[in-house]
């Protein structure tokens, strides 16, 4: 395979290659086109105004790409906006995510907001609220909502979601017009109005769910 | 149609099996075929690829890796690997050949399969000791294989000299000695085009 350069810099930096080895950069950084990178490291603010394919992706401060992101592993600490789509294996995110797209992931554990306008497809999410979060539906194998433990008016920490199924779910402070899974939980401060279950439903006396359906 | 209801039932599977399945891309996404239904939205599928689909991604998830299981699913030919099973079902393979090719393998590339398809039809068509085939099939899939060929573009001539027979595969604009007596020439193009109209899509 080719020899791509690497880049590590700091300070108010423009980039507009297409292949890089490692990409290290911090301050206020902008790169003009789609780019492909083994890892890719920032600290600060930083802006793509297209498409990133890393192998390693990881970013601390106010990250913006206005493409999208495929990445197998992705660490992220702060606020982030991608433009469409999000394809990842594991990620972790704390702060807030907005995706423009669809999110695809094997494993995606949020702490704090996440806004995703397209599907959301994972194995596993975790997403412990810190704040208002808004997905349309999401797809999966176990997902869990729960609310973190800071002080603060907890009436500001809601999810709501559109529809939702999965083999396991358990939410806490979320609302959803439609929650389909075989063992379903529904905790405190929660607002459904349709759960449909194959094997188990639990409802927190503090939760509402208008209509429960059983599926033999 | 089949609801997602009904697959999950007929199939036996979980809603996280069926995304997972998606999310890897072992089940395309435009086969979940999202309706309006009285209690609001619901998904359905074309029946009889689903479930053909979803029997073999049981069949065979512990035998191959997900790189590998995409490949046999991607409808994509030339991409796709293929099980013994499925070539063993195209019309016009030798099963002598077909051993002698694969020497205990048990999937191919497209590229094999035209090679096991035309030297089963060489074995058919020329007289010619078998080892001698043989020998020559087993070099040109070590060249094919090596140099990463696009088969397409090639042509392969058979040529007799007394008791010698050579093998020459080359593009169909080369100059070649006139000499040389060929006795039939096979067009890669055209033994690729019969076998994708087998249905090997």
């Amino acid at each position: 395979m080719e020899e791509f350069e690497s880049i590590k810099a700091s300070g108010a930096n423009v980039h507009s290659g297409k292949q890089y080895k490692d990409v290290k950069v911090a301050g206020a950084t902008k790169f003009t086109n789609d780019f492909e990178c083994s890892t890719f490291k920032s600290s600060g603010a930083f802006k793509s105004e297209g498409s990133i394919k890393a192998v390693l992706f990881k970013a601390a401060g106010a990250t913006k790409i206005l493409g999208s992101l495929e990445a197998p592993e992705i660490s992220v600490s702060g606020g982030m906006n991608i433009g469409k789509d999000l394809v990842t294996e594991v990620a972790k995110f704390s702060g807030s995510l907005e995706v423009g797209g669809k999110c695809s992931a094997k494993e995606l554990h949020i702490s704090g907001a996440i806004d995703v306008e397209g599907e959301l497809l994972v194995d596993t999410l975790e997403l412990e609220l810190s704040g208002n979060s808004t997905l349309k539906e999401v797809y999966g194998d176990e997902i869990t909502i729960t609310k973190d433990f800071g002080f603060g008016f907890g009436s500001s920490k809601r999810a709501t979601v559109e529809l939702m199924e999965a083999t396991k779910i358990s939410l806490e402070y979320t609302t959803c017009k439609k929650v389909s899974g075989d063992v379903v939980h529904i905790g405190e401060g929660c607002n459904i109005d349709t759960v449909e279950y194959t094997k188990s439903l639990e409802v927190h006396k503090k939760a509402k769910v208008k209509n429960q359906v059983k599926i033999d | 149609m089949i609801s997602k209801r009904e697959l999950l039932d007929l199939t036996n599977i979980s809603y996280g099996q069926l995304y997972r399945w998606k999310r890897e891309m072992l089940i395309p996404e435009d086969w979940f075929i999202k309706q309006s239904v009285p209690s609001g939205q619901e998904t359905f599928f074309p029946k009889d690829k689903i479930l053909a689909r979803i029997n073999q991604i049981i069949d065979l998830k512990d035998k191959y890796s997900l790189e590998e299981l995409s490949q046999i699913l991607n409808p994509e030919i030339n991409n796709r690997i293929f099980l013994l099973r499925e070539i063993v079902s195209i019309e016009g393979i030798d099963l002598g050949i077909l051993n002698d090719y694969l020497q205990g393998e048990t999937t191919a590339k497209f590229t094999d399969i035209v090679l096991i398809f035309l030297f089963s039809r060489i074995k058919k068509q020329i007289t010619i000791p078998n080892e001698c085939l043989v020998e020559a099939m087993r070099q040109l899939k070590k060249a094919v294989n090596e140099k990463n060929l696009n088969l397409s573009e090639y042509v392969m001539d058979f040529i007799r000299q007394g008791e010698d027979y050579r093998f020459m595969v080359h593009k169909p604009d080369s100059i070649i000695d006139l000499n040389l007596s060929i006795e039939k020439t096979y067009v890669f193009e055209s033994i690729i085009n019969e076998i994708k109209e087998k249905g090997m899509n």
